[in-house]
């Protein structure tokens, strides 16, 4: 059992205060270790509640740098950062904010190659990627490790989210088998985004983290929430596990991790799609 | 409150350990408010579990505390291996209300006494004051003790619960908290996540003591 300092207890007290959270919960957060795929607009309300909830080890990971265009909605970044490493911007806002955690900053392309190196050991990830690519290529690495993870995506007025627990719940591929071709969903760059629904669908994402951390209520399961912030409407979809799915099903068709043909890694020379 | 000499503690928890593993039982006569005597009684169930008072030696008890001048004022007996609070047949057996209910429990290296009043089932804690203790007079009440005087809403609701999470169910906490909102606010929060108040008392400088047991 940790022994709180009485600057934890401070800190903490909205959390401690919870029937659900409590100290057993506070715990669980201090000790929890989530990675963070993506410092740009999910990611970056994602990566300072986390912080500020006390989630004791958070993983973060960026290959691109701050961009002008980046700070109408990626909130972890301010202007004097123009030019810096994204992790290392939200890292050190997530330090400011919470000096009791250790950030850890991966300033890599997830790829095939390296993102099963990557995951390796956290309990869950937040998924606040900008591509279909890489989302399939969390999806797929998540299912071949077990390690659940939530998934999001926003464009122009809109959002989604689901959370999955491999083995237990439908996956991003249950539904959506394969990445749609280039192109064929515009990106934030090129179609636009309203800056704050980043944050609608950030903080989302950050509480399914903190709510599988601490076991509290029922994880966006089996569901795709969606939402349309011009009319404010939110959608709950049920979504159900395949037999057929390509990944989680009975007789898998993919059964290692590969890049497709727009992955990330490729995106580094000839950026289709900005980070969102 | 239940006062209560030092040596006489001393001699009931000196019956307790010398009964064990079986449970010790007898009377606490007091003169003045002060529980100045220790009556050892046989247990005649001879049961770890449980306990019975000869009624012949109980009514000799009785006849002789009165011709001494002195009172019946309470009924201890010992848990050998359990926590010192009354068990669900020691609530249902404990037949009068005008007495006070001490239990001496042996489960860990050093005894806790309680005592406890026990009305239609209904159990509350009694605060046992130890008149003529050699160091300090000390109030054996709680098993965890936290002095929250100062310490404003909703902190003290954060380390009342911080204390709870170390401790076992069954066990008592005890708590002085501040008048105004938080004597207002604690208890009732705790109730509210299962806990039960077992008695709140204010104290003379306004302060209020309060007991809970764990859920």
């Amino acid at each position: 059992m940790i022994d709180f300092t009485e600057e934890q207890l401070e800190r903490y007290s909205r959390h401690i205060l919870l029937d659900d959270v409590g100290v057993d919960g506070q715990e669980k957060l201090l000790q929890a270790k989530v990675l963070i795929v993506g410092a740009g607009g999910l990611g970056s309300p994602a990566a300072l509640y986390l912080a500020a909830a006390g989630v004791g080890t958070i993983g973060i990971v960026d290959s691109d740098s701050v961009e002008i265009s980046n700070l109408q909605r990626q909130i972890a970044h301010f202007t004097k950062d123009i030019g810096v490493f994204k992790v290392d911007s939200a890292a050190e806002k997530m330090q400011a904010i919470n000096p009791d955690i250790t950030v850890r900053t991966y300033k890599e392309y997830l790829c095939a190659a390296n993102i099963t190196k990557i995951i390796a050991g956290y309990d869950f990830i937040i998924d606040g990627t900008d591509n279909f690519p890489t989302k399939f290529l969390v999806n797929d690495a998540c299912i071949f490790t077990g390690i659940p993870f939530s998934h999001g995506g926003i464009l122009r007025f809109n959002g989604q989210t689901m959370t999955v627990v491999p083995g237990e719940s439908a996956c991003y591929r249950c539904s959506f088998r394969e990445a749609p071709p280039p192109d064929a969903v515009p990106s934030c760059a090129q179609a636009g985004v309203l800056g704050a629904i980043a944050g609608m669908l950030g903080t989302i994402q950050a509480t399914e983290a903190l709510k599988y951390i601490t076991g509290v209520g029922e994880l966006l399961t089996n569901g795709l929430l969606t939402f349309d912030a011009r009319t404010l409407t939110f959608r709950k979809i049920n979504l159900a596990r395949q037999k057929s799915c390509p990944v989680c099903g009975e007789e898998p068709s993919i059964t290692h991790l590969v890049d497709t043909e727009q992955s990330v890694c490729e995106l580094k020379s000839e950026p289709v799609a900005a980070p969102c | 409150m239940l006062r209560v000499k030092q040596e006489i503690i001393d001699e009931i928890v000196e019956h307790s350990r010398s009964e064990a593993p079986l449970e010790a039982c007898g009377y606490l006569a007091e003169k003045d408010g002060v529980v100045c005597k220790c009556i050892a009684m046989k247990n005649i169930d001879a049961s770890p579990v449980h306990y019975s008072m000869d009624p012949t030696q109980q009514f000799g008890a009785i006849r002789s505390s009165r011709a001494e001048g002195l009172a019946i004022r309470a009924v201890y007996h010992s848990h050998p291996e359990t926590a010192a609070h009354p068990s669900a047949e020691d609530i249902k057996l404990a037949y009068d209300p005008a007495l006070s209910y001490v239990i001496v429990s042996l489960q860990d290296s050093s005894p806790i006494i309680n005592s406890f009043i026990i009305k239609n089932d209904k159990v509350s804690s009694e605060q046992i004051e130890i008149i003529g203790a050699e160091k300090m007079t000390t109030t054996i009440t709680a098993d965890v003790f936290q002095n929250l005087r100062g310490i404003g809403c909703p902190m003290n609701l954060v380390k009342t619960k911080v204390a709870f999470s170390k401790m076992q169910s069954g066990q008592i906490l005890g708590l002085i908290l501040d008048n105004g909102p938080p004597v207002n606010n604690v208890p009732r929060s705790v109730i509210r996540e299962g806990h039960e108040v077992l008695s709140q008392e204010q104290l003379d400088d306004g302060a209020w003591s309060v007991l809970i047991r764990k859920a």
